[in-house]
């Protein structure tokens, strides 16, 4: 638009060259070279409504009273895969509605807002923001421990609130179904952990009594009895599509790749606890000793040994391991691989971690990665080629569908089809099923488990179509979370129980900060006053959700004086009932710095 | 799972339509003669196998095609809403509970019954010539309705305007979710090829009208129930139905021009030649 105008001026003035030699003087000159001013457009992307209704929802809201404050908005619904690559890997969007994965303690938000990593792909900061405050505060945490670094953590809450490289919306509950009578207890199927517990309710009373009291030894022979398949629901069925650990535009939590693949430890509500490791000791000021058990076996039938471990810890680093000469870090795991220096393995059981900086609370989150094994991934670090063309900047590994899995997790790999079905069986050589797992471990209550010899995962189209599956028995229960508006039929649907379980992965509005004018802190401020977290919780939650304005809402983690009270203390919302006022909208852009002309809010300055 | 018991209803319930249908307009005593017509057979086949090549490659097209799509397509979602606004809010402000059956019944098998049925009707005409411009018809909806799905990608109002649009159908007949995403994804919805391929059929029966006049309101009823069901139940966006409709309109005009040339193999060329107008 600036440029026409500047190319129509001219224009008119090459009607006559005598003319624009004659006629120009410093006041045309000066006028010629100045900006008109332009609209401000935003575009929210964010998924479709198939996939996540709330998404589409806070969007709109947004999109709305952004509208009313004069900024040209639209919302672009884009498939989910596409969307994470947009937003993770190429920082191709102004805004998006999402959700984060999951927070794994206060060292995530490092990963988040760390300038190191304004240029990785991944969930490590994907809003290209930059703060040396914030900086120091995030390298402060991770040194310290216990009242000191909750202390930093809280500073750290403030004030990112203040600068809001997102705007945090709430926690979402998560709405899970299940048929009735068809598990033992009440178990939702959420991590890989609660899946591999599920257990059909065939047991009669004095076993279960059995089994709740004491976990007795006995338990492993009692289940060893095959409970034929599980038959799981999903509404995301990427997993479907690909099960490679480190491609970040398929992986939210984990879940598949964490039913197949096993980590050193596992974290364990706030305690990492060992899992594939038997223990770990410190072994000098920064170098953690990790044994690991005994007699572990891929899926494949090889070994695992602590030269698995060395590998994967390498190639997380770097998964093109030094070919390049430049590293090329895996998008995910990457708060945990960037506190580890260097990985040994003195023996075939035993690993030696060197790590970087960070206190001995922090630290041993580095093991909760899944370990891979090295005689299937090492070929895959070379850069993919396609007819022959080598795609130097892409090894293989980072876009391999990884369509055979080779893990060790408690399930393996059966067969799968594109977003239709996905089958795993029990490996029952794990270490689970083995009856190794000690009595005094923290673990030792999966002992024996799982006992379902089959997992069946079916691409369902909605939580209307799962109740309607569940009832028909065709359907055990349902994993992806659905959506809240099918709690009030699927409360009086009969022989479906419904599972309402909190959940970390809230709800985000995301700035591109490499994008002017959302490179500006104010206009961010600006942007997040315009946000209803309470209408949005009410009205498109309906109520299975809790409003927040800092990452760690609702944790032991969040700062007292941010705990959600009605209003954001920092930057309430500046109408009423998600309305607000054309007025008012514009007024906390034009406080911002920003003008408005003919009712649009225009930037001289692009 | 689920899906073989729908679309054995499914079978079911457009099986039953078919039968009424074919009683009702077949002269059932002519039928024998036609079935064992081998000449008939001869000149029919080529176009009912390109009609199945198409079909088979549209469907195999279903995990390529998407992806290929958000590589190279046109996003144009936002596009359409800032065209046309929250028209189908309108459109489902006329909603209830016997209009939502009604529309949802010739969404899922009022489509079905009419895409098939014309094939009945006009195999068993003297002349074949129906028979073939409808081939060729909806062969030409199906080949630009699957490029424009590559070319351009857009979202349905109940993806889109989630806050204001009810999935109409997908909230009374869950199940049948199962069935339509066999045959699409969500992002194919410019144009809609419900309403190009009944509007083909409605077309179609308005030019045979002196071999079927019963057929015309009828097929008439049936498209404009399933176009407006298109939008109703939140799936179409109107822009997607005039696209539709405009391609219907393309399909039949081509089928009636192309219906009479044929390959002449021999010279490696398209030559015209009028077919016998006997059989």
């Amino acid at each position: 638009m600036v440029a026409t105008d500047r190319r129509q001026l001219l224009a008119g003035l090459a009607g006559g060259a005598a003319v624009a030699v004659a006629g120009c003087s410093e006041r045309m000159a000066a006028t010629v070279d100045r900006d008109a001013p332009e609209q401000v457009s935003v575009d929210i992307k964010t998924v479709p409504a198939d996939t996540d209704e709330v998404a589409v929802r806070i969007a709109r809201h947004l999109a709305d009273n952004l509208e009313r404050a004069g900024v040209a908005t639209s919302v672009q619904p884009t498939e989910e895969v596409t969307l994470l690559r947009d937003v993770l890997i190429n920082g191709d969007y102004d805004c998006y509605v999402g959700r984060h994965p999951g927070m794994l303690g206060p060292d995530t938000l490092r990963e988040l807002l760390d300038s190191q990593f304004v240029e990785e792909p991944g969930w490590q900061n994907p809003f290209s923001y930059t703060s040396a405050t914030v900086d120091d505060l995030l390298a402060e945490q991770r040194s310290l421990g216990g009242d000191s670094r909750q202390e930093v953590v809280e500073e750290l809450q403030r004030a990112v609130l203040v600068e809001q490289p997102f705007t945090v919306i709430a926690f979402p509950d998560e709405i899970r179904t299940s048929r009735a009578g068809a598990f033992a207890g009440d178990v939702s199927p959420i991590t890989p952990h609660d899946i591999a517990r599920l257990q059909p309710d065939d047991r009669d009373a004095d076993e279960e009594d059995d089994e709740v009291a004491t976990d007795d030894e006995d338990d492993v022979d009692d289940t060893d009895d095959d409970s034929g398949e599980v038959r799981l629901g999903l509404i995301d069925a990427r997993a479907t599509r690909n099960l490679n650990p480190v491609a970040t535009e398929f992986r939210d939590t984990g879940l598949f790749t964490g039913l197949l693949y096993d980590s050193l430890a596992i974290a364990n509500d706030d305690d990492i606890v060992p899992w594939l490791a038997d223990d770990w000791e410190w072994a000098g000021d920064r170098t953690l000793s990790v044994r690991l058990r005994e007699d572990l076996v891929w899926h494949d039938g090889e070994p695992i040994t602590a030269d698995d471990a060395v590998f994967t810890y390498r190639f997380l680093s770097d998964t093109t391991l030094d070919r390049e000469g430049r590293p090329l870090p895996a998008p995910r795991y990457r708060g945990q691989t960037s506190l580890v220096a260097d990985a040994d393995a003195p023996s075939d059981d035993e690993l030696l971690l060197e790590f970087n900086e960070g206190s001995r609370e922090v630290l041993p989150q580095a093991l909760v990665v899944p370990i891979l094994p090295r005689h299937v991934w090492e070929e895959r670090t070379e850069p993919v080629s396609f007819a022959g063309i080598d795609i130097d900047h892409v090894p293989e590994a980072l876009v391999w569908e990884n369509d055979d899995p080779v893990g060790s997790g408690p399930f393996q790999f059966v067969d799968a089809e594109y977003q239709d079905y996905l089958t795993f069986e029990r490996f029952d050589d794990h270490f689970l099923r083995s009856g190794t797992v000690d009595d005094d471990e923290p673990i030792s209550r999966l002992d024996g488990v799982p006992r379902y010899e089959e997992l069946h995962f079916e691409a369902i189209p909605s939580g209307a179509a799962a109740i309607e599956l569940l009832q028909a028995g065709q359907l055990d229960a349902t994993v992806s979370p659905l959506e809240p508006d099918i709690v009030r039929s699927a409360a009086r649907a009969e022989d479906v129980r419904v599972h309402v379980d909190p959940s970390d992965r809230f709800y985000h509005v995301g700035y591109n900060a490499s994008r002017p004018p959302l490179d500006n802190h104010q206009f961010r401020r600006a942007i997040a006053r315009l946000i209803d977290r309470e209408h949005l919780v009410s009205d498109v939650f309906e109520r299975f959700g809790t409003p927040s304005v800092t990452p760690f809402g609702g944790s032991s983690l969040e700062a007292p004086e941010l705990r959600w009270s009605g209003e954001c203390p920092e930057l309430p919302f500046v109408g009423s009932n998600g309305d607000v006022s054309e007025e008012s909208a514009r007024q906390v852009f034009e406080e911002a710095g920003y003008r408005h002309e003919d009712g649009t809010l225009v930037r001289e300055r692009s | 799972m689920g899906l073989a018991s729908v679309l054995i209803e499914f079978a079911i319930i457009t099986g039953v339509m078919l039968g009424v249908a074919t009683v009702l307009f077949v002269d059932l005593g002519s039928v024998r003669s036609v079935i064992v017509d081998r000449e008939r057979a001869r000149t029919l086949a080529p176009y009912a196998v390109a009609l199945i090549i198409i079909l088979l490659i549209n469907r195999s097209a279903r995990q390529a095609g998407p992806l290929l799509s958000w590589l190279i397509g046109w996003e144009i979602t936002a596009l359409i809403e800032s065209i046309e606004g929250e028209f189908v809010v309108w459109v489902q402000s006329f909603e209830s509970p016997m209009l939502t059956e009604y529309l949802a019944f010739m969404y899922l098998y009022g489509y079905a019954f009419l895409l098939i049925f014309p094939f009945v009707l006009y195999y068993v005409l003297p002349n074949t010539r129906a028979f073939r411009e409808l081939a060729i018809a909806f062969g030409l909806n199906y080949t630009l309705g699957l490029l424009c799905y590559i070319l351009f990608i857009a979202y349905g109002p109940r993806n889109q305007l989630a806050d204001v649009v009810q999935p109409l159908l997908y909230q009374h007949h869950p199940l049948s979710q199962l069935v339509t995403r066999e045959v699409n994804v969500n992002t194919n919805v410019f144009p809609s090829l419900h309403t190009s391929l009944s509007v083909t059929v409605a077309l179609m029966a308005w030019r045979t009208r002196k071999e079927y006049p019963l057929w015309v309101p009828i097929a008439a009823i049936f498209a404009a129930s399933v176009t407006v069901a298109t939008v109703y139940t939140g799936i179409h966006w109107v822009i997607d139905v005039i696209a539709g409709i405009a391609l219907a309109a393309f399909s039949v005009y081509a089928g009636a021009r192309f219906a009479d040339y044929r390959p002449d193999l021999r010279s490696s060329k398209w030559l015209p030649e009028r077919l016998e107008r006997t059989r």
